[in-house]
């Protein structure tokens, strides 16, 4: 069954280095990818795992975009009490779809 | 034609018409496709092709091709309810004979107890029922009309005298924690008929029982195989619903990009496990609309809700047995009750008198509505329970109110279950226990005679259901067992 684990202290660590990178260029995009799988799976992703991943942030990001009642649903129900910019909230709303597929990683759970 | 398991290896990896592996090599990044098109296509011809790579042949032609296996929790008394015992009527008060007494090994009573017969008042006799005259409890007074299609064995026994080790011993041929159950070897032997939903389901009524959810594990064999418990009030399985904000476009993509990557983990390690892992989270994202569907018994008809005696929204028995129906009838290979509250050590006709008001109804009205339809015959219904209860009393008969207290012990040595559909003789009895119902005095059949006759009406041959592990072949009957054919209706 899927394992939703939704560890939000990680997620705040990656959306801090997002927000360390200020503009989320492609580059940028993919520093943060490659420091979050190392994160989850303790070895130097390949290029093509952060291109799959990268295909998701931006899939993500256009659709929250299109639908910005999204955004409020995902982070109203988990991050009260915290201050954020409502330019970083999309930019949140997305990273969570991503991390939440690399917690769900079979080599994050099972190694 | 008949196939051995024992020859193959993981069944992740054993050769099928397209290699598993290949299959998830060519596909790679479209595994999401998969899904979709069965969810929202209408392309019978592709769907059925890939439901046959995911079943697999029975050694032999089956009779049945599901199970409903309700086991009673904590052991009912099959002496009040199935073996009637005159005698021990006669002779209740009298002292148990000291050696049967030491024959055997109880949980709780040390001293010489004394015998206690089933309880006078007209509600807890017995009738014959039916055509053929079955003796059952007045307790069953629907369990009575169906009584023609119930096969009763009576002098099934078991190896172990407390719960835990008894239900993992009847549910997994083995006294401790590790081995399959019954449903995962099922699953693993003969695959699911609906890819939408898990071969074996679990219903629980009442605390989950003693030897807790390894009752329906998987064991040994690929964790894919193992039973998943329907919770029948808020979501079926947790987190079936996906979280505020994440929509199911949102969760197919999520989906998608961890089976990629896990696909590519799974070309570099080759772990069985992997494969498992993107088959179990394929399966869940369809769980995500079959399962709302399967579990939404207010869709039946109001004379289906009295049939069974449903209560709507609540945890109940009865919404249990119409969902295993619901179940079988979606191709559910094996559904599991388990109802908990049955170990009377203390108040046996009081407790006996509660619970199987609560079941009598709608497990008869179950294997009613599975004949109505047609699904009788290939749907085998098996009461059970890990063990049965002593001839003698827990507890003494100084007074009135100490009387009214009256318990029964766990016994390991006699006890019964009943089969109904799926090929077995009804309205039959086997098997025969003394007149006390202490020991078994003719036809004894042991749980692992049991199993391996529950795995012939599937069309499997339990000596050559093994799964190869630790350097040797496992089977659910371990090195045992026999077919008991009398209690087949077509031998």
């Amino acid at each position: 069954m899927i394992r939703l684990i939704w560890k939000w202290h990680w997620q705040w660590l990656i959306v801090f280095c997002a927000k360390l990178t200020r503009q989320p260029t492609a580059q940028a995009d993919q520093d943060c990818l490659r420091f979050a799988l190392q994160l989850a799976v303790s070895r130097k992703p390949a290029d093509q795992e952060i291109a799959v991943l990268q295909k998701l942030l931006q899939d993500e990001r256009k659709r929250l975009t299109d639908n910005p009642q999204l955004v409020d649903q995902r982070i109203g129900t988990h991050a009260t009490g915290y201050q954020i910019k409502s330019a970083d909230r999309t930019e949140l709303a997305a990273w969570t779809a991503v991390t939440n597929a690399l917690l769900n990683l079979d080599e994050t759970i099972h190694y | 034609m008949s196939r051995h398991f024992s020859e193959t290896q993981h069944p992740a990896i054993q050769p099928t018409p397209i290699g598993r592996r290949t299959l998830l090599q060519r596909t790679g990044f479209g595994l999401g496709a998969f899904a979709l098109t069965d969810l929202f296509q209408a392309d019978h011809s592709r769907a059925v092709a890939k439901e046959r790579r995911h079943l697999r042949s029975p050694h032999f032609a089956p009779v049945a091709k599901n199970v409903i296996y309700v086991h009673m929790v904590g052991a009912p008394s099959h002496l009040d309810l199935f073996d009637h015992k005159p005698v021990l009527q006669q002779r209740e008060g009298q002292d148990c004979p000291q050696e049967l007494f030491e024959s055997g090994k109880f949980a709780f009573v040390r001293k010489l107890p004394k015998l206690l017969g089933t309880a006078q008042e007209k509600k807890y006799q017995f009738r014959r029922c039916g055509e053929s005259g079955l003796m059952l409890s007045n307790l069953l007074p629907h369990l009575q009309q169906v009584a023609d299609e119930m096969c009763v064995v009576k002098s099934l026994h078991t190896d172990e005298f407390n719960h835990g080790p008894a239900q993992m011993f009847m549910l997994s041929g083995f006294g401790r924690f590790g081995r399959p159950s019954i449903g995962s070897w099922l699953s693993y032997g003969l695959g699911s008929e609906n890819q939408n939903l898990p071969a074996f389901v679990v219903l629980v009524t009442g605390n989950v029982l003693g030897a807790g959810s390894a009752a329906w594990g998987s064991g040994f064999l690929p964790s894919q195989h193992q039973g998943v418990e329907f919770r029948t009030q808020g979501d079926a399985v947790l987190f079936l619903s996906n979280p505020a904000g994440i929509e199911s476009n949102s969760r197919r993509q999520i989906i998608d990009t961890v089976n990629q990557l896990n696909q590519q983990q799974l070309a570099d390690v080759a772990d069985p496990e992997i494969a498992t892992r993107i088959q179990q989270y394929e399966l869940a994202y369809r769980m995500q609309t079959s399962v709302p569907e399967l579990m939404d018994i207010t869709s039946e008809p109001d004379h289906i809700h009295q049939m069974y005696g449903t209560q709507p929204g609540k945890t109940h028995f009865a919404n249990n047995c119409l969902l295993a129906r619901r179940l079988v009838e979606r191709g559910v290979r094996f559904v599991q009750l388990f109802d908990q509250g049955w170990d009377a050590h203390g108040s046996v006709f009081g407790n006996l008198a509660n619970k199987t008001q609560q079941v009598d109804q709608p497990i008869a009205a179950l294997i009613k509505d599975l004949k109505q339809r047609g699904l009788l015959e290939q749907t085998l219904v098996v009461w059970s329970a890990e063990f049965g209860r002593t001839p003698f009393a827990q507890g003494d008969f100084t007074s009135e109110a100490s009387r009214k207290k009256l318990g029964r012990d766990h016994h390991k040595d006699a006890f019964c279950v009943w089969m109904a559909g799926g090929g077995v003789r009804g309205g039959f009895s086997f098997g025969q226990t003394d007149e006390l119902g202490y020991k078994i005095v003719q036809d004894p059949v042991h749980v692992h005679d049991f199993n391996a006759t529950l795995l012939h009406q599937l069309g499997l041959d339990h000596t050559k259901l093994t799964f190869r592990y630790q350097g040797r072949q496992y089977r659910l009957t371990d090195i045992a067992g026999q077919v008991v054919r009398p209690l087949l209706a077509r031998v």
